[in-house]
């Protein structure tokens, strides 16, 4: 299948220090695909690399179906890219900064148009780009990335420092974009903007992709042990829970609530209300959930790095 | 071209808003042609071999220290401050060619320090009677392009050894103060040391004095001019083989 991404094999290293040890991606058309690891893991060497801003010891990498070391023009008509902070022009109004770089293509969109897509109104078209506030400046970088119409859009962290609305209305925006067929590489530190816009999700820490798959599959997450809490009422403890299910008990939690981790959550919460029911009594507080994407996150770069310490080798230094 | 003009009108735009840009441009240059022609006049100084009024010394003086100022200084501060607030990076993301960037750069500095030789030469004719004799003409206009081509390319080559718009202004001064002094602009080169005139003949800001104080004078013998203008293309030449070789689109990596 013809990809918009494809990298085998990539290594890249800053003095001595392998940034990115080995990397292999794929990312389909249309695809939105999140790129997550810690600071430091190769995240931004490899999302440079793709640009056609890095330089690469070793590896293919294909973005179009041309290697970005050799970046054309006509390229870069194809490729939009949101920087991680770019405070960019200063002294030229949000309408002047697009009308110059919607200038630089041949066939751009129209520059009002784009600016709705982001959310940007005719009010802050008309402001210096220096007086914008953090959420409207990253919006005008979005909108900036769009102009030339492009089929592939790199986002690096495109909603740090955004108060929650705003990023709300950051991932409606960018599920305007997926509906315009855009492929989008994303990073993001912030895993529930993963979950909800990325299609694929794949892991880097210590310059490797540790782990890859959907949002629901990513580490395993279908087949983890879903939590169930819930409280007993008084005179009622642990020990008094049938014996299977004493089987899943947790270690005692703060507040009080009794904690299981079950594989078959449903059958197990028959169980407990048969148990219940048997005994006339509620249970209270009751809550059931799998393991969010940040606790898979979590657990997957916490292996990676007690690997990287067994090796003795060392996780890449940051070089955001 | 019609890239390289439509980037270099909104760089225009850009730079006539910003405070700092119109200080070193417009505002200091004036500030000085008003203390210097307007305090020292009266006394004598020789300029290839013409008596002239320290006012005729002066007004050429102010033109050459804005044009370097509005060339090599502005476009170091330039190119820094965009690498740093990737502005740079940013079209460099877009098919914008890397030679129209760099050329829309350089072109926006030029224009700049075009329009600032003319008002200080309408300002010196009219609030300090000193005029410009027509047959100077040539020797300005490479005196103009040639410092202009010298100082972009040195800019560019300058601007590879600073990290940050902070670092950038210091590292200006220290290069032009001891020039602007050893050069002729403050103080006629006749009167400096002769080793002293020999390092400063090394140097393009000597030249650009040469080329503009003998075009006030009138007096351009074909030889000396053309000279001045060799060393300023190879002072460009220069400038801008260090800067293909160290230019780098993105800021310093952090961390």
């Amino acid at each position: 299948m013809d990809m918009a991404i494809r990298v085998s094999g990539l290594r890249r290293s800053f003095d001595e220090v392998e940034a990115v040890a080995g990397v292999d991606l794929e990312v389909g058309h249309g695809e939105i695909f999140a790129f997550l690891g810690p600071n430091g893991a190769g995240k931004t060497t490899t999302i440079e690399i793709l640009e056609g801003f890095g330089e690469r010891d070793a590896g293919e990498v294909e973005v179009l179906g041309v290697d970005p070391a050799h970046a054309t023009s006509d390229w870069r008509q194809r490729v939009g890219i949101v920087m991680q902070e770019s405070p960019g022009e200063q002294e030229l109004t949000v309408h002047e900064v697009m009308e110059l770089y919607a200038g630089l293509y041949k066939e751009p969109r129209g520059v009002d148009d784009t600016l709705a897509l982001v959310g940007l109104d005719d009010e802050a078209a008309a402001k210096i780009a220096a007086t914008l506030s953090g959420g409207q400046r990253r919006r005008l970088d979005v909108a900036l990335a769009l102009i030339g119409d492009p089929e592939l859009i790199f986002l690096d962290e495109p909603t740090t420092g955004f108060d929650p609305a705003a990023r709300r209305d950051a991932w409606k925006m960018l599920d305007g974009l997926r509906e315009l067929g855009k492929t989008i590489f994303l990073t993001t530190h912030y895993m529930e903007e993963a979950e909800r816009l990325a299609d694929r999700i794949a892991v880097i820490a210590g310059g490797r992709i540790i782990d890859e798959g959907t949002p629901a599959t990513i580490g395993h997450r279908d087949l983890a042990a879903s939590e169930i809490i819930f409280a007993l009422p008084a005179g009622l403890g642990e020990d008094d829970l049938p014996g299977d299910l004493r089987a899943l008990l947790q270690p005692a939690r703060r507040d009080g609530r009794i904690e299981l981790h079950s594989a078959a959550p449903l059958a197990d919460l028959g169980r407990l209300g048969s148990w219940a029911d048997g005994r006339g009594i509620e249970v209270g507080e009751l809550e059931v959930h799998r393991p969010t994407l940040e606790d898979v996150y979590l657990r997957l770069t916490a292996e990676a790095a007690g690997v990287a310490d067994a090796d003795k080798r060392p996780i890449a230094e940051e070089v955001a | 071209m019609d890239l390289v003009l439509h980037v270099t009108r909104f760089n225009l735009r850009a730079y006539l808003r910003n405070r700092r840009a119109r200080m070193f441009t417009i505002v200091i240059p004036l500030i000085l042609l008003a203390l210097l022609a307007g305090v020292f006049h009266g006394g004598e100084t020789t300029v290839s071999g013409v008596t002239i009024d320290y006012r005729q010394f002066f007004v050429p003086s102010v033109i050459v220290f804005s044009l370097t100022l509005t060339t090599l200084a502005m476009l170091v501060a330039t190119v820094v401050q965009q690498r740093e607030l990737g502005i740079t990076k940013r079209r460099r993301a877009t098919p914008l060619p890397a030679w129209a960037l760099i050329v829309s750069q350089s072109l926006t500095v030029v224009v700049m320090a075009i329009a600032t030789v003319i008002l200080l030469l309408l300002v010196g004719a009219i609030a300090f009677d000193v005029h410009f004799p027509l047959r100077g003409l040539p020797a300005l206009v490479l005196g103009v392009l040639g410092g202009a081509a010298s100082f972009c390319g040195l800019g560019y080559a300058l601007s590879t050894f600073a990290d940050s718009a902070d670092s950038a202004q210091p590292m200006i001064q220290l290069v032009t103060f001891p020039l602007f002094f050893i050069s002729g602009i403050w103080i006629p080169l006749s009167e400096l040391p002769e080793w002293l005139q020999v390092i400063a003949k090394v140097f393009p800001v000597e030249h650009v004095a040469d080329l503009v104080h003998r075009a006030y004078v009138g007096v351009v013998p074909t030889g000396p001019v053309l000279l001045d203008f060799a060393v300023l293309i190879g002072w460009a030449v220069l400038g801008a083989a260090v800067a293909a070789r160290r230019f780098v689109w993105l800021p310093p990596r952090k961390g």
